[in-house]
């Protein structure tokens, strides 16, 4: 009797554990097609949209959770779905260009496709400054925020690189201030710019966050009147005729990332040796961690279009101050 | 023989014996004399600290600094993000400045108390702690602090505003606080700020 009872017990209850042991964290698919535009939507806790990974191509999206989740889907989407416990993949049927954002209350992942037919050619960009000094972060020994394999001296230097291809294309001077896996002390980064004379001086870092960090020059008004140390090293000395210009270009390019990919950039002004030292308008820009960006072609080319829309409204800015002046 | 009371007017030695007689067979007598020897002994500390008050070196001593019997307080300053968490630490007392330096070092390299996430470099150690004559007071630490920091520049910043603000809350006797590695002066600790010059200067600045 005792063990008819205990086999019961176990018929009973094995089912259901099994489906508890099985269940990850509840993720809603929603998806809605408009005039060559898919937008896919994610919903799912707080903590697992944060925390997701997002990797595109043109035919596919991949996104990698930080735990296993249990996928509802609408129904008849018109892409192909895989979960593989914490992967979840999306396979396009036509070729788009792929912009995510998260948004919250409630949070959610939003993946935005343009399908190519319907893409509308932009209006170029029209650029008038034409000497750049592009500086990559650490190298070297100096390896700066290591996430995973990717450090923080190889990201700065590939998106430098890739920022200075596209320059050069529309015929602009571009000087980098490390062009290889080497380490280039602050004084040198500085003295090449001073040197270049460059139109904009942009210093590419990795953030220790999920934001992109924009950091503009600073001065404590009593530097004025008292001669501090850091004026003794010439730490603030060269960047004071070009702060105005500089704030400008950290808004620009505020703006244009923005509205690339559809989150609050947070902007600093701090006092930096490599910004206050030179004697050009400047910015020092921090890209997300790796850990909360998937640093892939596509994102390098997103990030290359903001950065180049910035630094055109920038440009266009100046222009009209100079008219009004 | 009444010996709760003793006369005055007996002669010398027999006067003598019969006091110590009776203050020993007298236990309540013992206790007000032992009262009397210590208040003795603590009025003559306080004249004698009050004829020399400059007995011991202001830099010897940190009055600034709350001594509960054996232990003494530190005020340290941890970065968390984009800020300083200050936390109180208890100590074994010490009175030398540069031993209270080291404390401090000490402390500000195992990091907050409660679990909390530690924003220091893994594995530095503190090599040495000195003072020069403009006040300036040297903090040599270890490659680890270096090799081992991860973080942007604003993590930079508030590593060494900590570093700073802990040195100078507890040691009021010095101006400025300048780190070394492996006992060199070094260009920069990760990349962001300069490490050559002393930190005043360049943690003292307030961001928005």
């Amino acid at each position: 009797m005792k063990r008819t009872w205990v086999l019961l017990f176990f018929v009973a209850f094995f089912p259901v554990s099994s489906i508890f042991a099985q269940q990850g964290a509840d993720i809603k698919l929603r998806f809605s097609t408009q005039a060559g535009l898919t937008r896919i939507v994610l919903e799912g806790n707080e903590a697992i949209i944060q925390n997701a990974k997002v990797a595109t191509s043109a035919l596919q999206i991949t996104v990698e959770f930080s735990e296993s989740v249990t996928l509802n889907p609408q129904k008849d989407p018109p892409f192909s779905i895989s979960l593989q416990e914490k992967r979840l993949i999306l396979s396009l049927k036509e070729e788009g260009a792929i912009k995510f954002s998260r948004l919250s209350s409630p949070p959610r992942l939003v993946l935005d496709i343009q399908h190519k037919e319907h893409l509308t050619d932009k209006q170029p960009l029209t650029i008038i400054s034409n000497r750049y000094v592009i500086d990559a972060g650490h190298g070297g020994y100096d390896f700066g925020i290591t996430s995973g394999k990717l450090s923080e001296k190889e990201l700065s230097l590939t998106m430098a690189r890739s920022l200075g291809r596209a320059l050069s294309t529309i015929k602009k001077k571009v000087f980098y201030t490390r062009k290889v896996d080497q380490y280039v002390p602050l004084a040198d980064r500085i003295s090449l710019v001073n040197k270049m004379r460059p139109d904009i001086f942009m210093s590419f870092h990795t953030s220790g966050s999920g934001h992109f960090v924009i950091y503009s020059p600073k001065f404590d008004d009593q530097d004025q009147d008292s001669q501090t140390i850091a004026d003794y090293y010439s730490i603030h000395s060269r960047q004071r005729r070009y702060i105005g210009k500089s704030k400008a270009l950290a808004a620009s390019i505020e703006k244009a990332i923005e509205e690339e990919f559809n989150i609050d950039a947070v902007r600093r002004d701090m006092h930096l040796p490599v910004l206050n030292a030179a004697a050009a308008p400047c910015v020092l820009i921090e890209f997300p961690s790796p850990e909360f960006l998937v640093y892939d072609k596509q994102t390098a080319e997103r990030i290359n279009n903001a950065l180049l829309s910035g630094i055109a409204a920038y440009g266009l800015r100046q222009i009209q101050m100079d008219i009004t002046r | 023989m009444d010996s709760g009371k003793f006369k005055w007017t007996l002669p010398g030695d027999v006067r003598k014996e019969r006091c110590v007689k009776s203050i020993v067979k007298k236990p309540q007598s013992m206790v007000v004399l032992a009262v009397l020897f210590l208040a003795g002994v603590f009025g003559g500390y306080l004249v004698f600290m009050k004829l020399f008050p400059h007995e011991m070196s202001p830099e010897d001593v940190d009055e600034s600094l709350i001594v509960h019997g054996d232990l003494f307080s530190l005020r340290m300053y941890y970065p968390a993000n984009d800020r300083l968490l200050m936390e109180e630490r208890r100590l074994p007392r010490r009175t030398a400045q540069l031993a209270i330096a080291e404390a401090v070092v000490e402390e500000f390299l195992k990091g907050p108390g409660d679990g909390a996430m530690s924003a220091i470099p893994g594995g530095s150690r503190l090599l040495g702690v000195y003072k020069d004559t403009d006040r300036i007071l040297y903090v040599d630490l270890s490659d680890e602090f270096r090799r081992n920091f991860q973080g942007d520049a604003y993590a930079e910043f508030f590593l060494l505003k900590g570093l700073y603000e802990s040195l100078i809350s507890n040691i009021p006797d010095i101006r400025d606080v300048k780190a070394l590695i492996e006992g060199k002066e070094i260009e920069t600790l990760g990349g962001h700020l300069y490490l050559f010059y002393p930190l005043k200067d360049i943690v003292s600045i307030e961001l928005e």
